[in-house]
């Protein structure tokens, strides 16, 4: 008897549709996977045999074999084991499906346990969200503990289970039940939670580099001797984003499914992400990679922020990496399995200290650094990653007393209030072209919307010429003084925006 | 000094053999007459003339240097070699107690020509006082003067390029070989300085790195070319109160410029003025202390420059020690636009300047 079952499994963030072909013949007892399956893809069938026989059915002393098409997929995980296990049954004529099935509707994902439960997998919103868009009205059958991450997508039933036994008793209509149903908005309510910006005293300029960076969708440096706060300033940036859409919040989601960071109490990434590796991280782990490509840091990071502290301890050829997804918002893994795509457009925040020992500029603690030391620090700072770096920020270390002072500090709501308007206005600006904030414009963006006032040009001529800036400085100026405008709704850069987005230019200045 | 081209290439090979100075190699000429002798004489000449040690040293070197190789070498790096016995050999340093035997010499530049030298030295890392001081001085004195100074970061720095930016003539003295720049930053400085017809200098050979050990004779070298030292900022132990401690040895005028009692980078000046050293509060006061009739203002004053009510104020907030803008920022409590643009004027004024790391102090 053969039957045939589809399940579907992860390609990058998409999913794909897999039918479990399962033929129980005569023959010699045999079980046998074939159509390109993965090492946990074989494990399954221990897993199969003695979940069949612990939920009270008997597994045949006959040729079992199974197949997993399209052939050319790679399958991996332990994720067909529920489609497979279901197979065995019905091909056995175990079970009856109920007329009011058809098996062409129903998906099944689930890995199982030896006592035949059903334990939770990876990529099930990827999946619930495929077939939502492709299968319209499909049944989506798989662990209960996936249930809640299935039903977040419209237009597929879900139903969870915690046994093989249920589905037996649920597909042969002994029972019967409805679809699952979440309500997405309670997850959304968490998002208050999150790390305040009032919390922070003080650094009134680093906080409004901080809004400059999150309304334009700037990439910043901070500069400042271990313990100023850069590390409390950075985690904060996502709370000053505009909330995450549903639709954002699905694209995150789904990656982190794939990555399998979801937490079973919170399977819906509502808050924007906040990624800060180590400096002793792979390219692998940062990129995404692995024999079978996962999604790294800056995927993790996707529509939040990836925050590198001590960036020069990083390596080289590490940082490098960061150029393609930094360019397209994305970055393409390309392993001997397989090639895909993941999404990563965040904001880029590195952290260093000002000099080698750190304490330059102190107030309380004295640097014991040459000059010469401190020159070559900085000359190591520059290079094509710091090319990205719209905004660099020195942050002082507060007295104790100020960090302590009780004062009213603004909240991080209402700084996003005015991000919002900000990103308003920058969404209307760039409706015609492909970019969407003031960080992404190139050169030829810069002439059509970085209108200066005559006198504002002036200035910003003057001051390249007097303080040696850069060419490239005057590019990474232009598009700060942009946001500046746009947070006080001007339509042309004036010359206050154009001397302010000047004070975020540090590195770029002439110091000896 | 026997036919120099003859001679040239030993004088070299001597001057590679690192342990062989002024004195050794002095007595080696008087007792064999010329480099070239010594440097073939036998065993036991050497050893009775300058001992065992230095016998082995040269007695290495013969092995390893080829004379006539590193007079070539010379010769394509575009450099001069002054001896000690030469004419064009710089007149007030053949006057100091042992003077260098061999100098090399980057530039278009003729010792002869000149008369009056100055050299103008400090702190690698000078407050922005002490750059204002440099540039002002050197430009005004590079009316009078050659100037001199190491080519150093910070205030050396500072006194090459206000000399060069004024079209007038400045000699580097270096502690490395001629071949390369230390520091990196500052070759087209260097570049500079030999283009307006200024020079660099080394008692080192071309190749040499710079090591430690080789900043205090290149000191004595700077005071020892310079009729006065003017030592704008020092910290109590650095290379330029050497400087000045050779100059006074030598009987050069040793001038130091004050600075605040609580900087450290003036606690080597003030200590200089302390024991006597000139007090400098202008180029006039230089001049005068070098015998030369100042020529120029009475004294430089600053032009008035016009400020508005808040750069006036900004401006009364940050002091020379410097403040942070976030300090600034909270005082003045302007919206950042207005307390951006008044600073950057009072910065375009040349009122302000912005430190590494983040402080604001008055230029
Ligand atoms: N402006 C500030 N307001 C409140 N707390 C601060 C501030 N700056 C620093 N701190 C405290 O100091 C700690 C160290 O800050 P951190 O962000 O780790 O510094 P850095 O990353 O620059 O080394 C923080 O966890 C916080 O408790
Ligand atoms: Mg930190």
């Amino acid at each position: 008897m053969l039957a045939r079952i589809l399940s579907a499994t992860t390609w990058g963030i998409e999913a794909k549709v897999v039918e479990v072909e399962v033929d129980v013949g005569a023959g010699l007892p045999a079980f046998q996977i074939v159509g390109l399956p993965d090492a946990a893809v074989q494990e399954s069938r221990e897993r199969v045999r003695s979940a069949i026989k612990n939920s009270g059915f008997s597994f045949p002393a006959q040729r079992v074999t199974v197949n997993l098409a399209p052939a050319f997929l790679k399958k991996t995980g332990s994720d067909f084991d529920l489609p497979i296990a279901l197979g065995i049954l019905l091909a056995t004529g175990q079970i009856k499906l109920a007329s009011s099935f058809s098996l062409s509707d129903l998906f099944l994902v689930g890995e199982l346990s030896l006592s035949g439960e059903i334990k939770p997998v990876n990529g099930i919103l990827p999946i619930a969200h495929f077939l939502s868009l492709q299968r319209k009205d499909s049944l989506l059958l798989l662990s209960l503990h996936n249930a809640t991450e299935g039903a977040l997508v419209e237009g597929v039933k879900v139903f969870g289970f915690r046994h093989l036994g249920e589905i037996s008793d649920f597909l042969t209509g002994k029972v019967t039940r409805s679809p699952f149903v979440v309500e997405r908005e309670r997850f959304f309510s968490f998002s208050s939670l999150s790390e305040d910006l009032s919390e922070v005293k003080g650094q009134k300029r680093a906080k409004r580099a901080l809004e400059i960076a999150a309304s334009g969708g700037h990439h910043l440096l901070f500069i400042g001797p271990p313990g100023s706060g850069k590390t409390m300033l950075a985690r904060r940036i996502p709370s000053l984003l505009p909330l995450l859409s549903l639709d954002e919040a699905i694209e995150v989601t789904k990656i982190h499914s794939v990555a399998g960071l979801l937490s079973l109490d919170q399977p819906l990434v509502t808050e924007r992400p906040f990624r800060a590796p180590h400096h002793t991280i792979s390219d692998a782990a940062l990129i995404g990679g692995g024999q079978w490509p996962r999604p790294g840091e800056i995927s993790l990071a996707h529509h939040g922020v990836l925050f590198l502290d001590e960036v020069l301890e990083f390596r080289r050829n590490v940082l490098e990496t960061l150029r393609e997804p930094l360019e397209m918002g994305k970055i393409t893994v390309s392993r001997a399995q397989a090639i895909i795509t993941y999404p990563a457009r965040f904001i880029l925040v590195l952290a260093c200290n000002p000099c080698p020992c750190g304490y330059l500029g102190d107030a309380q603690r004295v640097c014991t650094c040459s000059p010469r030391q401190v020159a070559q620090y900085r000359s190591k700072l520059s290079g094509p990653l710091l090319d990205r770096i719209d905004l660099q920020v020195e942050v002082p270390r507060l007295e104790v007393s100020e960090v302590s002072a009780e004062r009213k500090e603004e909240s991080s709501l209402e700084v996003r209030k005015r991000v919002e308007r900000a990103r308003t206005i920058q969404r209307e600006r760039f409706a015609g072209d492909r970019i969407m904030l003031n960080g992404d414009m190139k050169t030829a963006h810069l002439k059509k919307f970085c209108l200066l006032t005559r006198e504002a040009k002036k200035v910003l001529e003057s001051s390249v010429e007097k303080l040696a800036l850069s060419m490239r400085a005057y590019h990474h100026i232009l598009k700060v003084a942009r946001t500046i405008a746009d947070l006080e709704e001007e339509d042309n850069i004036q010359v206050h925006h154009v001397a302010e987005a000047i004070q975020y230019r540090s590195l770029d200045r002439r110091w000896e | 000094m026997k036919a120099r081209s003859e001679e040239l290439p030993f004088w070299i090979a001597f001057n590679h053999i690192r342990g062989i100075g002024p004195v050794r190699f002095q007595k080696l000429l008087e007792v064999f007459g010329s480099a070239k002798e010594a440097f073939y004489a036998s065993e036991k000449a050497l050893e009775e003339a300058v001992g065992r040690v230095t016998k082995n040293l040269i007695l290495e070197a013969r092995r390893v240097l080829e004379p006539q190789r590193l007079y070539e070498e010379v010769e394509r790096e575009n450099l001069r070699v002054l001896t000690v016995e030469d004419e064009e050999y710089p007149m007030l340093l053949k006057n100091i107690y042992r003077p260098p035997f061999l100098l090399y010499l980057k530039g278009n530049f003729d010792f002869s020509r000149w008369e009056h030298y100055l050299a103008i030295v400090g702190t690698r890392n000078p407050t922005p006082y002490g750059r204002k001081v440099a540039q002002v001085l050197s430009r005004e004195l590079s009316e009078y003067f050659v100037i001199v100074s190491g080519l150093a970061l910070g205030i050396d720095g500072e006194v090459h390029r206000a000399v060069v930016a004024k079209g007038g003539i400045t000699i580097g003295v270096l502690g490395n070989g001629l071949r390369r720049v230390y520091p990196a930053t500052h070759f087209r400085l260097a570049c500079e300085i030999i283009e307006k017809g200024g020079a660099l200098l080394s008692e080192y050979p071309p190749s040499w790195e710079p090591r430690p050990e080789n900043f205090p004779p290149r000191n004595r070298i700077i005071s020892g070319l310079s009729q006065g030292v003017v030592v704008v900022e020092a910290p109590r132990k650095s290379g330029a109160m050497i400087t000045a401690s050779f100059a006074l040895e030598e009987g050069r005028e040793v001038m130091a410029v004050p600075g605040p009692v609580f900087s450290p980078q003036s606690e080597g000046t003030n200590a200089l003025i302390a024991q006597g050293a000139r007090l400098v509060q202008s180029a006039q006061d230089v001049c005068e202390a070098l015998g030369l009739v100042w020529q120029g203002k009475e004294k430089e004053v600053l032009e008035p420059v016009e400020l508005g009510e808040k750069e006036t104020y900004l401006f009364s907030l940050i002091d020379y020690q410097g403040k942070f803008k976030e300090e600034l920022l909270e005082q003045t409590s302007w919206p950042e636009g207005e307390f951006f643009q008044t600073l950057l004027t009072l910065e375009m004024k040349g009122l302000v300047q912005e430190m590494w790391g983040g402080k604001v102090v008055r230029a």
